[in-house]
């Protein structure tokens, strides 16, 4: 990992377009702003990590083990699953 | 419905579930450039539906590790919910404000078989292009896991 020394409002360019800039610091932490494209997600780890472990969760096998050779299960309706249409409606 | 322009066979995926084998043409893949969290290599899913799981339907990763998830129209748990896309968002999805937009809540069922749907971070896909992504917020009134009565 990089270390860097820097002094409040110094900042550190990461790639094209993207700098974090050292605002301030007391006992509750360190201020510090990100500047990055639009396109460029930035996030709290801790945040982002939690999604993380909660999509893990929620994961679910649907595909057959290699040894297996399932037949296709009939499903209570005798219908089986099938592509949804995606259509969007406005929140 | 007919199709008025077939896909050729190359356009079409074959896939292999516990449900049984179905295929998939190229236009009914979603693209998801950043994958999930956790999932980043999960570049595309197709969204899956039947009758027996209505309202749930099931968005499945077609490439990188196999996952899929059971997914809900979160205004079905809450019929007043609202999830506010930032500049950032809108233009990760190519929309503008009013655009109509696929909203899915994925959904964890635990061991005693009680369901909760993410309402922090849905999924949100735009339909006309057919990209999509998780939204993470920086703040939610919402939580990861809302519980969800399915019958």
């Amino acid at each position: 990992m990089l270390v860097f020394s820097r002094r409040r409002g110094e900042a550190i360019v990461v790639g094209d377009g993207i700098e974090i800039v050292f605002l301030s610091a007391g006992r509750e932490g360190v201020r510090i702003g990100v500047k990055a494209p639009m396109c460029v997600p930035v996030h709290r780890k801790e945040i982002y990590e939690q999604i993380c472990e909660e999509n893990r969760q929620a994961a679910v096998a649907l595909l057959p083990a290699p040894s297996e050779n399932p037949p296709a299960v009939p499903t209570e309706s005798g219908q089986e699953p099938q592509v949804a249409v995606v259509e969007g409606s406005s929140l | 419905m007919g199709s008025p322009c077939p896909a050729s066979p190359e356009d079409r995926i074959r896939l292999n579930t516990r449900f049984g084998d179905f295929e998939a043409d190229s236009r009914n893949l979603l693209s998801f450039p950043s994958g999930l969290p956790g999932f980043e290599q999960c570049r595309r899913f197709v969204l899956l539906s039947s009758m027996d799981a209505a309202p749930l339907q099931v968005l499945m990763s077609v490439d990188g590790p196999p996952a899929s998830f059971l997914t809900l129209d979160p205004r079905l748990v809450l019929p007043e919910y609202r999830c506010q896309l930032t500049a950032s968002d809108n233009q990760r999805l190519g929309v503008g404000a009013g655009d109509a937009l696929l909203w899915l809540a994925l959904v964890t069922i635990n061991d005693r078989g009680a369901a909760f749907a993410n309402l922090r971070a849905p999924i949100v896909i735009n339909p006309a292009d057919m990209t999509g992504y998780q939204v993470v917020p920086q703040d939610s009134l919402y939580p990861l896991r809302h519980p969800v009565a399915l019958s």
